[in-house]
């Protein structure tokens, strides 16, 4: 089986998938509202009413979901044009897309344990550079020119509270932000 | 009439006054357009210093930030899809795609104008109608006729955004989920919050909005960077023609009057009004099906509606003591600052200053249209920023907008999963905006229905007894039939169509 006929049996099949989550997602859900099922005085329906008719509504959906879908796919692959022709990817672009989404996490993880003034530079730096600057010169300019402005309006002129950082960090960002100040 | 131009003589013969009222101007339209940064950064930092400023300049400083902040956020919805504060949302659905069309002057030529169009109309209904439409909510729209005006704008919503009404729906509902988060809001029971205190109190709107919006929109163009066919919008300076302007003459006017209705509601005011303005503006249009792809009447109806909502909500705020929002919250603050009590009597004991705030808040919407105007002009060049550069920086200042609002990280990590929700659920065809007003219509929702249900004895048929639940709520059963047999039609003509090539 050539990639793009696994590619056409995956799309084919996928809407399946998509319903699966969805069910277990509702299932999931639905069990949780036991959790906080319990009768207040002051209204008959509790306060697990509201989310299970929504979780209702999400069944209903679901169901039209799954059985629209179905009809619509039945019996044949997907048009092909309802395919896109697909771009192969190479292992830089990969990891470029790996780090697009992984960065941010990161970054707010590490403002956290940082702090938030020793670690922007680095961020804006780094993720610039993911997203394809790649003159070591526009690099540091731009993350100097971008991380002074922010300094400049958040720390400077309206003295906004960003993460200070823990332990001997939370030091160190105090004693940068004094500086700054 | 009189008491206007006394109003208005006391604010421009004043130079401490006129100082003040383009201090005001200029700050709200700035702290409104720049992503991280918002009207109630600028409420909240502004405040300590009112005590420093006479009664009057201090309410009038307000009224103008109010005004200019919330076309302000507008800018940043259009040119980044990074609405400055939840009553821009709406405006991002279909203005963010204007500006990667090609069409961001246009979209903040729309936004300015209709802006200073809602908000003057607004200022003058407030000075005229202040005491009869007040008196008329107030009277009419309790709990059960406000669900059934949320259950309406839900019923229209599910439509927009998706080609499939099941992923429709399932946005809307778990965007209602998400809004559940949190307490109940009648015994306060927690729910969903998985033994966390950080829940207990629910998602805030705004990480979820800069998650939705601006993370998500770097995720989505980051990776078409990363797959070499990414395409940086046209920066376009041209502004929408008078006829244009002219088509949209019903837009405006209906968006103008469901603002100030809405505007009038105490707790809900412009976000309710921005979000039943597009909904209303879906529903009429000729062009449904280009909503959420760059149809201008998405601009204009809730930028004319929550600009118009800003005059309104000083109706229950001055007549009630009733905050429409956080901003005019503060506004009570300001008050009581100088020892002052919203409430009836404010217009007897206070009548000069509260004819000076009204006067304020009518020629800071006209002044919109020119600082605006120019304001709009230089900053949709930030639009030739390469992505590669603006991508990072938003990221930074929409962490700095999530952290700033509480000081606490989970806000920054709640943004990030945001993000990455709304990029899987718009790969997947699912619709931002139905999610969105699920969350923020949901939790209005449940509110008044379970106090609905008390009042009427827990029958929910009894919501067709009162005439104007019963209209409300019906138009809402027919949109939801009406959207189920459109869906059942397209779908039809589409296996036809699918049959018709494979036959």
């Amino acid at each position: 089986m050539t990639t793009r006929q696994q590619k056409s049996v995956l799309s084919r099949y996928s809407h399946l998938a998509e319903g699966l989550v969805w069910l277990i997602f509702i299932l999931l859900a639905a069990a949780y509202t036991f959790d906080f099922d319990d009768p207040l005085p002051v209204y008959d329906w509790g306060p697990a009413h509201w989310p299970r008719v929504v979780l209702l509504g999400m069944f209903i959906a679901t169901c039209w979901l799954l059985f629209y879908e179905s009809r619509r796919r039945k019996g044949n692959d997907i048009n092909e044009k309802d395919q896109s022709p697909g771009i192969d990817l190479t292992m830089s672009m990969r990891a470029r897309m790996i780090l697009i989404f992984a960065l941010p996490v990161l970054y707010a993880t590490a403002i956290h344990k940082l702090g938030f003034l020793l670690v922007t530079p680095f961020f804006l730096f780094v993720y610039m550079w993911v997203v394809g600057v790649t003159k070591l010169r526009t690099l540091i300019i731009m993350t100097a020119g971008i991380y002074a402005a922010i300094v400049l309006v958040f720390i400077k002129l309206i003295f906004t509270y960003l993460p200070p950082g823990a332990g001997v960090f939370n030091t160190i960002n105090g004693h940068f932000l004094r500086i700054l100040q | 009439m009189e008491d206007f131009l006394i109003g208005t003589a006391q604010l421009f013969t004043d130079p401490t006054g006129i100082l003040i009222f383009v201090v005001g101007l200029i700050a709200g339209l700035v702290f409104g357009a720049v992503p991280g940064l918002s009207l109630l950064t600028l409420g909240a930092v502004l405040l300590p210093f009112t005590a420093y400023l006479s009664s009057t300049h201090a309410i009038m400083l307000y009224g103008v930030i109010y005004v200019s902040g919330v076309y302000g956020g507008a800018v940043t919805a259009i040119l980044f899809n990074i609405p400055g504060s939840v009553e821009n949302a709406p405006t991002a659905f279909d203005g963010y795609p204007m500006t990667l069309q090609g069409h961001s002057g246009k979209a903040i030529g729309y936004a300015v104008t209709c802006s200073a169009f809602g908000g003057t109309l607004a200022a003058i209904a407030m000075m005229a109608f202040t005491g009869p439409v007040a008196d008329f909510a107030l009277r009419n729209f309790g709990p059960v006729e406000i669900f059934a005006l949320v259950f309406f704008g839900l019923a229209v919503v599910a439509g927009i955004g998706t080609k499939s009404l099941s992923k429709g729906w399932l946005s809307l509902l778990v965007g209602l989920l998400i809004g559940a988060i949190g307490s109940d809001p009648v015994g306060g029971i927690p729910r969903f919050n998985f033994g966390t205190l950080y829940l207990h109190g629910g998602v805030h709107f705004v990480p979820l909005i800069l998650g939705f919006f601006a993370v998500a929109e770097v995720f989505v163009q980051g990776l078409k960077l990363a797959k070499g066919d990414y395409a940086a919008p046209k920066v376009s300076v041209s502004y929408p023609t008078f006829m244009e302007f002219w088509k949209m003459k019903f837009v405006v006017v209906r968006s103008a009057l469901i603002g100030f209705f809405c505007g009038i509601l105490p707790g809900i005011g412009a976000t309710l009004a921005a979000f039943m303005s597009y909904n209303e503006a879906v529903r009429w249009s000729k062009n449904r099906d280009n909503f959420g792809k760059g149809e201008p009447e998405g601009v204009v109806a809730p930028e004319t509606a929550n600009n118009a909502a800003t005059g309104a909500a000083m109706i229950p705020l001055l007549a009630l003591g009733l905050p429409g929002g956080a901003l005019t919250a503060m506004m009570i603050g300001v008050f009581n600052l100088h020892d002052m009590d919203v409430g009836p009597l404010i217009m007897i004991e206070a009548h000069d200053l509260v004819w000076v705030l009204f006067a304020s808040m009518f020629w800071a919407s006209l002044a919109i249209l020119l600082v605006g105007v120019v304001e709009a002009k230089g900053i949709v060049n930030l639009l030739r920023i390469p992505f590669p550069i603006l991508a990072p920086t938003i990221l930074v200042f929409a962490t700095i907008g999530a952290f700033a609002l509480r000081g606490n990280i989970l806000d920054v990590y709640t943004m990030f999963i945001a993000g990455v929700v709304g990029f899987l659920m718009r790969k997947g065809d699912y619709s931002i905006p139905a999610l969105v007003m699920g969350v923020i219509l949901g939790q209005i929702g449940e509110d008044t229905f379970s106090r609905s249900m008390v009042l009427l004895d827990y029958n929910v048929f009894a919501l067709f007894t009162t005439p104007i639940s019963g209209v409300l709520v019906s138009a809402g059963l027919i949109t939801i039939l009406m959207n189920i047999i459109r869906h059942r039609e397209l779908f039809g003509s589409y296996y036809a169509e699918y049959k018709d090539e494979n036959a």
